[in-house]
């Protein structure tokens, strides 16, 4: 996918993604979280950070941003909790996108939605693209 | 609260977390491509430190409420694969990663809601 479409408004991505439970364990394995802390009525959550990093890393790919590209922030805020093994919809909004010399500045919002059409998570991530020849 | 906590984040678990993310960016498992990007090696990902920063800090303090989460990081600094680095807490509302240089990697915070 061509990266250089993107402009501030527009919808990059909508796209479900679904999180298992083995995404889960094997993220609380590698990030030392407790998967106790995580069951909920015999039933394993998805932590909000699992929730956030794969929906940013499946946005860069979907969107083609280019590799070596930085992130520099990262706001995360849950409202509702996800079980194992959900679908969630992935809306992602480009809503910052200045270029400066040769590096372009990105601020892209996403928010993941239940099957009931509920906002789950919404995150904002700036990224810094530099060495910009695209 | 003054938890301190100190870890070294090996590239197995690197590719372990773009695994399960998607983040295949190579920064981050490619240290020739690293290199040409003006780092000293491979980085972590930031959401993998935040990550890292978050369950501990929910394991060992009150930091965190699941329930209710907000958080807001910077990051400030790389985090090479196989550095040490420190997590603390600087307040009831405030962690951070540094490096061994103390210098602030990652900042992280849960704002009043």
């Amino acid at each position: 996918m061509d990266f250089t479409w993107i402009s501030e408004g527009t919808s990059v991505v909508n796209k479900e993604i679904l999180f298992s439970e083995e995404d889960i364990v094997r993220f609380l394995s590698v990030s030392g979280g407790e998967v106790s802390s995580y069951m909920h009525e015999e039933a394993l959550v998805v932590p909000s950070t699992l929730m956030a990093g794969k929906a940013l890393g499946t946005m860069l790919g979907e969107t083609g941003i280019p590799k070596g590209t930085l992130h520099t922030t990262q706001k995360i805020q849950q409202f509702h909790s996800v079980s194992g093994g959900s679908n969630l919809i992935m809306e992602a909004i480009v809503t910052k996108n200045k270029k400066r010399a040769d590096t372009r500045f990105l601020t892209i919002e996403i928010r993941l939605y239940n099957h009931r059409g509920e906002k789950v998570l919404f995150t904002s991530s700036g990224l810094i693209i530099r060495s910009e020849s695209i | 609260m003054n938890e301190v906590h100190t870890i070294q984040i090996s590239q197995e678990t690197v590719n372990e977390y773009a695994l399960i993310s998607g983040d295949d960016n190579p920064i981050h498992q490619n240290s020739s491509f690293a290199r040409d990007q003006g780092f000293d090696g491979t980085i972590v990902h930031g959401m993998f430190v935040l990550s890292l920063m978050r369950e501990y800090f929910s394991v060992h303090t009150n930091f965190d409420d699941q329930s209710k989460l907000v958080l807001n990081a910077r990051f400030k600094k790389p985090v090479y694969v196989g550095e040490e680095i420190t997590f603390l807490v600087e307040n009831k509302e405030k962690i951070v990663a540094k490096n061994s240089k103390n210098e602030v990697c990652v900042d992280v915070s849960k704002p009043n809601i």
